[in-house]
């Protein structure tokens, strides 16, 4: 009876958790994977009639005389947009590991300054800082200038509008949500077990390997979840420092609920790229519960 | 036996912003091989630092540590063959108790069946087999202690390294653990340097003490000699909590003894090691337990009884002796007889060479 009476308090208490749940996060996606299986309305927007003709688009190329011959562009955008996001991750793990290992080892009040300076770059905005890059990365800009001011400009290669741009801007907008989980999982981290390891003979790159690795495990998952979740979706920095030559999966989105006006399209290329991020984000969750036994 | 360890000089100056701090002045020890070697030392002597400092944690300020005649100073942990048990135990979380214990073997690329059979040999000798699957936050403090011991044997190196193991359990284990480690350390003929500020462990255990304080050993010996022949005041004190009374020397008996009088009444025959000469200051040193109670009617200077403190085994009874307090310890027997309470009077002996005289301010 009480029981009841409790289990009734709970759920009613959680209601503006539910509510803020429900409304701002469910609703938009279900919304969306509505949308993608409506029809393409005659002049843009959506025509609300069941179709799943979005998703046999993103693999097939239907012709007016319906045959239909396989269409592997779009497979192709998935794949360089999880590969693109694939190494901004790795970078920042490799680069991000030293120092969130660096920041963990300070006493904690120099810790917390450092952990504020690694936040910095959130403090102005995105759009800002991929300009500011530009800047940086241009024909005139300032590695070029500072070459040639050493009369060594035919060392100056631009990757402006690149690949190679994007991966730079991506590292660099990205490698905060990599390090501060990392900084967290390191603190907790005892310093003994790393000297119980070299006292039984571990050398540095073992103590590495099977201690500090297994024990941050939790806090690499995370950071690099944190990392290639945003970095998949991006489609400012391909677009701005990519100079939109490169399509990636965001700035096919954006194009369909843009200027292509194929809402359906744009909605189920999202909802596609929602279940395989979905399939890689538990991969971690697993490595976590297991290692969750342990700790 | 032969020295193993050679500790010359070794001093430590931890540098800070607000300040320096001297933990080791300069201290010298020489550990035989095989030898149960204990450091004892109230909290803050520099004990964890001077083991730190054996490890290859910590790098000594001035000095050099040799292990059989070659300097290990410049080596770090992984290149020294000892072994340390953390206060803590510092098991790898992450790991089952077989791994834990196989690691160091595994680290020095011993054979997958060496490294087998040698953790199957350090699991039974700590009698810990049954659990070798379990991970190390499903064990008790004593288990933890015991896996955390054989993981340190588990290498043969040439000396383990014990923080304060036993500071973390209840009475009774602590006591349980004092035989177990004593037999450990037979059996494997290792030599043990065991920390601890506890001087009941330290007596019970060791073979030779280091009674460190404020950075310098104040004696090094066997147990009954840091007992029955404290070399300063300090070592009497810390041990066995020794009434310290003030006297002068009224005459020079033999070699190594000597009459002093701490008041009218009170006239001690007690041993000494320097030289004395009648009318000097000295300073004796009287264990609660070597005092005598008698009857207020007997022969003996007088007391008065401040205080009884009921010990179980034993009573502590607080005198007051002219302006100063002396401790007995006396059994529950002689209480009821002598029908000791505060405020009763009672008269008290302290039996030849039962003293002794320590150097000493
Ligand atoms: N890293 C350090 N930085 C500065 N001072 C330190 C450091 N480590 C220890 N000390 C100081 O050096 C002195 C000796 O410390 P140490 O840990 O060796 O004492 P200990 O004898 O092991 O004491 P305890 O019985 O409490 O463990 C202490 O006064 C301590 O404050
Ligand atoms: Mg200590």
């Amino acid at each position: 009876m009480s029981s009841a009476r409790a289990r009734t308090n709970r759920v009613l208490g959680l209601a503006p958790v539910w509510l803020l749940i429900g409304g701002l996060l469910l609703a938009p996606l279900l919304l969306v994977v509505a949308i993608a299986f409506t029809e393409q309305g005659a002049y843009g927007g959506v025509d609300w009639t069941f179709s799943g003709a979005a998703f046999v688009s993103l693999l097939y190329n239907v012709d007016f005389d319906g045959t239909a011959s396989v269409e592997w562009s779009y497979v192709q955008i998935f794949l360089t947009s999880a590969a693109l996001a694939g190494a901004t991750t790795a970078i920042c793990l490799l680069v991000g590991f030293p120092v969130a290992y660096f920041i963990s080892r300070q006493p904690p009040s120099r810790r917390s300054v450092l952990m504020l300076l690694v936040a910095i770059p959130f403090w102005t905005d995105l759009l800002v800082r991929i300009y500011a890059w530009m800047i940086i990365l241009g024909n005139d800009g300032l590695i070029a200038s500072a070459l040639s001011a050493l009369g060594a400009g035919w060392l100056y290669r631009n990757i402006l509008f690149t690949p190679k741009a994007i991966l730079l801007g991506m590292t660099y907008n990205y490698l905060p949500l990599m390090i501060l989980p990392l900084c967290s999982s390191l603190e907790k981290l005892d310093g003994r077990l790393i000297e119980a390891a070299a006292d039984l003979y571990a050398s540095r790159w073992s103590r590495m390997k099977d201690v500090i690795i297994p024990l941050t495990a939790p806090g690499i998952a995370a950071g690099c979840m944190l990392v290639f979740i945003p970095a998949v979706g991006d489609f400012v920095t391909p677009t701005i420092i990519g100079g939109g030559k490169t399509l990636l999966f965001g700035n096919l989105v954006a194009l369909q609920f843009g200027s292509a006006h194929n809402w359906p399209f744009g909605a189920a290329i999202a909802v596609v790229m929602l279940l395989l991020i979905g399939c890689a984000g538990t991969l971690p969750l697993l490595i976590r519960r297991r290692l969750g036994r342990v700790a | 036996m032969s020295v193993q360890i050679r500790i010359e000089r070794v001093g430590k100056t931890y540098f800070g912003a607000k300040g320096d701090h001297v933990a080791l002045n300069a201290v010298s020890l020489d550990v035989e091989r095989g030898e149960f070697f204990t450091l004892l030392g109230p909290s803050g002597c520099g004990k964890t630092t001077l083991l730190r400092i054996l490890a290859g944690f910590e790098t000594a300020t001035s000095g050099r540590v040799l292990v059989d005649g070659v300097d290990v100073s410049a080596l770090p942990p992984e290149a020294r063959s000892i072994n340390t048990v953390f206060q803590h135990y510092a098991l790898f979380p992450h790991m089952t108790i077989a791994e834990n214990v196989a690691f160091g073997l595994k680290r020095l690329r011993r054979p997958a069946a060496d490294v087998a059979s040698r953790t199957r040999e350090m699991l039974e000798l700590v009698q810990m087999t049954a659990l070798a699957e379990r991970r190390p936050t499903q064990l008790s403090g004593g288990q933890q202690q015991r896996v955390a011991l054989a993981r340190a044997l588990a290498p043969r190196p040439d000396v383990i390294l014990l923080d304060e193991p036993l500071s973390a359990l209840d009475l009774k284990l602590r006591q349980a653990m004092r035989f177990e480690l004593k037999r450990l350390q037979r059996e494997t003929g290792v030599t043990f340097i065991f920390v601890t500020h506890d001087q009941d462990e330290a007596l019970s255990m060791s073979d030779r003490i280091a009674v460190l304080a404020h950075g310098d050993v104040q004696q090094l010996g066997t147990p009954e000699d840091i007992y029955s022949r404290p070399a300063n005041r300090f070592v009497a004190q810390f041990i066995g909590d020794a009434n310290l009374l003030k006297g002068e020397v009224i005459g020079v008996d033999a070699a190594g003894q000597a009459r002093c009088r701490i008041n009218e009444e009170l006239i001690v025959l007690a041993s000494c090691d320097d030289a004395l000469v009648v009318g000097q200051e000295a300073l004796v040193s009287a264990r609660p337990e070597q005092i005598r109670l008698l009857a207020p009617s007997d022969e003996g200077a007088a007391g008065e009884v401040r205080n009884v403190a009921f010990m179980g085994d034993s009573s502590l009874v607080e005198l007051a002796v002219g302006e100063g307090v002396i401790r007995v310890q006396t059994s529950g027997e002689t209480l009821r007889e002598l029908g000791l309470a505060p405020g009763s009077a009672v008269r008290f002996q302290i039996p030849p060479l039962a003293a002794r005289i320590v150097a000493g301010q």
